[in-house]
């Protein structure tokens, strides 16, 4: 990586796509230009935040659209990009739904968590997800207690939040003792239900007795193993349970964690598999800077592999994604109240993922229903006069030609077809008279949608 | 470069290209899997591992102690013997113990009585994990080393004889690991009924025809990668679409009419598909296999246990009522004799409660229910119920019938293929719960 590499408007926008949603083409030129370390300076330089979307008390589908609608004007602000893309990811990591939990205020109240340490130390966000009420909710962690030990968290907590059931080379992680072990060590936890419920450890349900962890291998500990104690004091390394996490090792004497964190960001940021090298280095920085967020994220998005040619275009956009990088590019304004609606059509419920492992990425996201209603987003946009919660006015350039505003319209949403695929396009806008109000609003307009159907436009 | 088979738009088949072509689709959907008379298979997926114990439960000691142990270890969550005066099934074929279904599946005790259920007990496969993912990909994948793997049994049925249509619906919006394939597409449906591309004249106002006329162009050409898959995908949209939004998805009389969403929904329209095969043998869908998921059995706390309006209680009603309800659909059309509907689960559960009171729930175990639902299935109780005077190291009941005997069962007997093409590890025995047609 040299620090002069300059980033063309492609470099740009790949950038602004992935770790962000996307770019105005005034936004996009800002960035065009930059250096990748300027750049991703920039995108770093956002200020840890509370900022907490409306949360009911009970639950629902209005009150639900409201906190969505909340969460989705924030990510398309161009202040907070890398923040909310990050809140997005530990929500996808860590999900906490509606389908199982009533209370949205305890949903908003974790999506604030996720945007106070999301760039942070990832220690403390383990910590912070352990004793979050939504998660205590959503697996049980609130009904896991001495004598009655409920496996639900600790199971995920090892398997889909920080290390993975099996190494790189197929062996086990961890064992169903262990599974055990750590479940009865992060017995206690508690809250009540009043009307601002606090998180507790409570003596009476931790399971203070002896305990091994990892057994038989060289970062096994053992002793009175668990997380805080009553009064908020957080157990020392030596038997602190979340620690121990951090300091597994795989077959090889590898970080785990840091292994595992860095495949799912790379193919969360870039590209679906991750070569060795690149884990082995990314991983390195990770545990070099004790496990903060935003120093893996800038070697991550500096990398000269984040910018090779294998990496562009090789995953499908997520809904979320596909959203809001058509309507900034496009300039399109959104009420927030019919995308919560059309996001659902394409297969992704803010607040309300499909089950513990998030949502499935990659093509899951193009079969055919889910493609269906990306294209009727792409009609409710270009359609938009402001009645069904999007305005859309495009301007009509002065001389233009069918193919200019084809090539101009490919540009802004960042498209590379084929020579077919452009001429029939031309041929589309070109049927009719250009710049008759008809026209204008038949051709004009459904050429974007056109274009927001194409399958390139599907993928990133 | 696909062929397309059917007009994009109704009125668009005019030219030579594309009536030809549609005269070629009728074609080949006539020997296709899912041609009238051919064998259709429904799989249903209870997500988050349903409980064995509560679904199939023990009245009495014969054979081993069930009865004692089931209340020793559920105090809360134990049925009583009381509410299942009206549920008994056969025995145990092994150990003998006297077994009834949960009072809440009335509507599949019928269906259990009239011979057309069979129940195994104990399904999973060796070395089990106690992983939702791990486990559920094992019965997807049809095999256990998950990682060596990643296309589903269905899917490499499929690949056997591809020939670019889609013989393979799932439900629920994306397509099921169950149906992954090297060459064969899957369609995934968030139901039939609004999978239609607006052509409305609402729609024509907004220019939609031209637009999809050129649309269609562009996704015949062929391109590589991602972009190729996406392709695909709009290419059996554009298809499937206007094919679909001609078959009635109400008004005919299902009994599962009122479903308005979810997986009773999901069934009425399985069932409409099935009932246009029957009255459209010549153009039939070219569907043999369905796929539909109804979450909401990992239970780990509040399970409940008689309480209709408990957690697994309530799960099992609108099962048993969903699945009541399409049989009789089936009956109706006249399918039933060619339908078979599976339901399956990633596990069983923990034969201890895991917390007292109200709280109680189960966690994650190993061996759990097979069932089989249709005429061709055998009738009855099948494999042995996992002993509890036996459990497995992590205190589950283990598992006592490898999920790939039935599996090789529903292959060989019923799709009337051969498991050793699809199944590695085979050949495997094949547990009798197939009739002979």
């Amino acid at each position: 990586m040299a620090a002069g590499d300059i980033l063309d408007q492609p470099a740009a926008a790949q950038l602004l796509r992935r770790a962000g949603f996307g770019a105005s083409p005034r936004d996009l030129a800002r960035f065009a230009g930059l250096s990748r370390v300027e750049a991703v300076d920039a995108l770093l330089a956002v200020k840890p935040s509370a900022a907490r979307g409306p949360g009911a008390y009970t639950f629902g589908t209005k009150a639900l659209e409201r906190l969505q609608g909340w969460w989705l004007k924030r990510m398309l602000s161009p202040r907070y990009r890398l923040q909310e893309k990050m809140v997005l990811f530990w929500h996808d990591h860590f999900p906490s739904g509606a389908a199982v939990i009533n209370r949205l205020e305890a949903l908003a109240e974790q999506n604030a968590m996720f945007r106070s340490h999301g760039l942070g130390s990832f220690r403390e966000l383990v910590h912070q997800v352990t004793r979050n009420r939504a998660m205590l909710e959503y697996l049980d962690g609130r009904r896991n207690r001495v004598g009655e030990v409920n496996e639900n968290y600790a199971r995920e907590l090892m398997e889909l939040f920080t290390l993975g059931p099996v190494d790189e080379d197929g062996h086990e992680n961890y064992t169903q003792l262990d599974v055990v072990m750590l479940s009865r060590a992060l017995t206690g936890f508690h809250y009540d239900n009043a009307k601002k419920p606090v998180v507790v450890l409570s003596e009476s349900r931790f399971d203070g007795g002896q305990k091994v962890l990892f057994q038989g291998r060289p970062f096994a500990i053992s002793g009175v193993l668990g997380v805080e104690s009553p009064d908020g004091t957080r157990f020392p390394p030596e038997t602190n349970v979340l620690d121990a996490l951090f300091a597994h090792r795989d077959n090889r004497g590898r970080p785990t964690l840091a292994r595992f964190l860095v495949r799912k960001l790379w193919a969360w940021f870039a590209s679906p598999e991750a070569d060795g090298a690149l884990v082995d280095e990314l991983s390195a920085t990770f545990v070099a800077s004790d496990y903060q967020i935003g120093e893996l994220l800038r070697a991550l998005l500096t990398h000269d592999a984040f910018y090779a040619d294998a990496t562009r275009r090789s995953t499908p956009k997520n809904p979320v994604e596909f959203a809001t990088q058509a309507l900034l590019a496009l300039g399109v304004k959104s009420n927030g109240k019919q995308l919560p609606r059309l996001l659902s059509r394409m297969g992704m419920d803010l607040f309300d993922p499909p089950g513990v492992e998030g949502w499935q990425h990659g093509p899951a996201w193009l079969a055919a229903s889910r493609y269906l209603a990306r294209m009727e987003f792409a009609q409710a946009l270009a359609s938009g006069r402001g009645k069904n919660g999007f305005r859309f006015k495009p301007q009509l350039p002065v001389g233009a030609t069918p193919a200019s505003l084809v090539d101009d319209a490919l540009g802004r949403l960042d498209l590379e077809v084929s020579a077919a695929t452009r001429q029939r396009a031309i041929d589309y806008v070109s049927e009719g008279e250009l710049g008759s109000p008809e026209w204008f609003e038949k051709k004009y307009r459904g050429l974007f949608v056109l274009l927001l159907s194409l399958p390139e436009c599907q993928v990133h | 470069m696909q062929i397309s088979r059917r007009g994009f738009l109704k009125g668009v088949a005019a030219s030579a290209v594309l009536s030809g072509s549609h005269v070629l689709g009728l074609a080949s959907r006539a020997w296709a899997a899912g041609a009238a008379g051919a064998p259709v298979l429904v799989l249903v997926n209870l997500a988050g591992g349903n409980d064995l114990l509560n679904t199939v439960i023990p009245l009495d000691d014969v054979g081993a102690p069930q009865r004692s142990l089931y209340q020793q270890l559920r105090p809360d969550l134990a049925l009583p013997l009381a509410s299942l005066a009206t549920m008994t099934v056969h025995p145990d074929p092994v150990l003998g113990t006297g077994l009834a279904l949960h009072p809440s599946l009335s509507g599949l005790k019928q269906l259990y009585d009239q011979g057309r259920v069979a129940l195994v007990l104990g399904a999973g496969i060796a070395g089990n994990s106690l992983s939702h993912f791990e486990a559920e990909k094992a019965w997807f994948f049809g095999r256990p080393d998950v990682l060596a793997e990643t296309t589903g049994w269905v899917g490499r049925q499929l690949d056997l004889a591809p020939d670019g249509l889609p013989h393979a619906v799932s439900f629920g919006g994306g397509v099921s690991p169950v149906f992954e394939a090297e060459l064969a597409d899957a369609l995934g449906l968030r139901s039939v009924d609004g999978f239609a591309l607006p052509d409305d004249p609402w729609w024509e106002w907004r220019d939609g025809v031209a637009r999809g006329a050129a649309l269609r162009e562009i996704l015949a050409e062929s391109r590589s990668g991602v972009a190729e898959r996406a392709a695909r995908s709009g290419r059996m949209l554009i298809e499937q679409t206007e094919f679909l939004s001609g078959i009635p998805t109400t008004g005919w009389g299902s009994t599962l009419e009122a479903e308005a969403w979810g997986p009773g929904r999901d069934l009425r329209e399985i069932a409409s598909l099935l009932r246009h095969d029957t009255l459209n043998p010549g153009a039939a869908t070219g569907f043999g296999f369905y796929h539909l998921r109804i979450p909401g059995y990992d239970t780990h706390s509040r399970q409940g246990a008689l309480d209709p309006n408990a957690t697994h209680p309530a799960l099992l009603s609108n099962l048993s009522r969903w699945l009541h309800g399409f049989q009789q659909d089936l009956d109706a059309i006249g399918a039933s004799h060619r339908v078979l509907t599976v339901v399956y689960s990633e596990f069983g559960r923990r034969a201890a409660q895991n917390a007292t009171g109200a709280d109680a729930g189960t966690d994650h175990g190993a061996g759990g229910l097979m069932l089989l639902l249709g005429d061709r299935a055998v009738g009855g109780v099948h494999g042995r119920m996992p002993r509890l005077d036996q459990l497995d190291a992590t205190g589950s009941l283990a598992v006592t019938t490898d999920f790939r005997t039935v599996y090789a069962a529903l292959i060989d007997d019923f799709l009337g293929g051969d498991h050793a093409l699809v199944l590695p590890g085979a050949p495997f025995g094949k547990l009798p719960v197939i009739q002979a047609a």
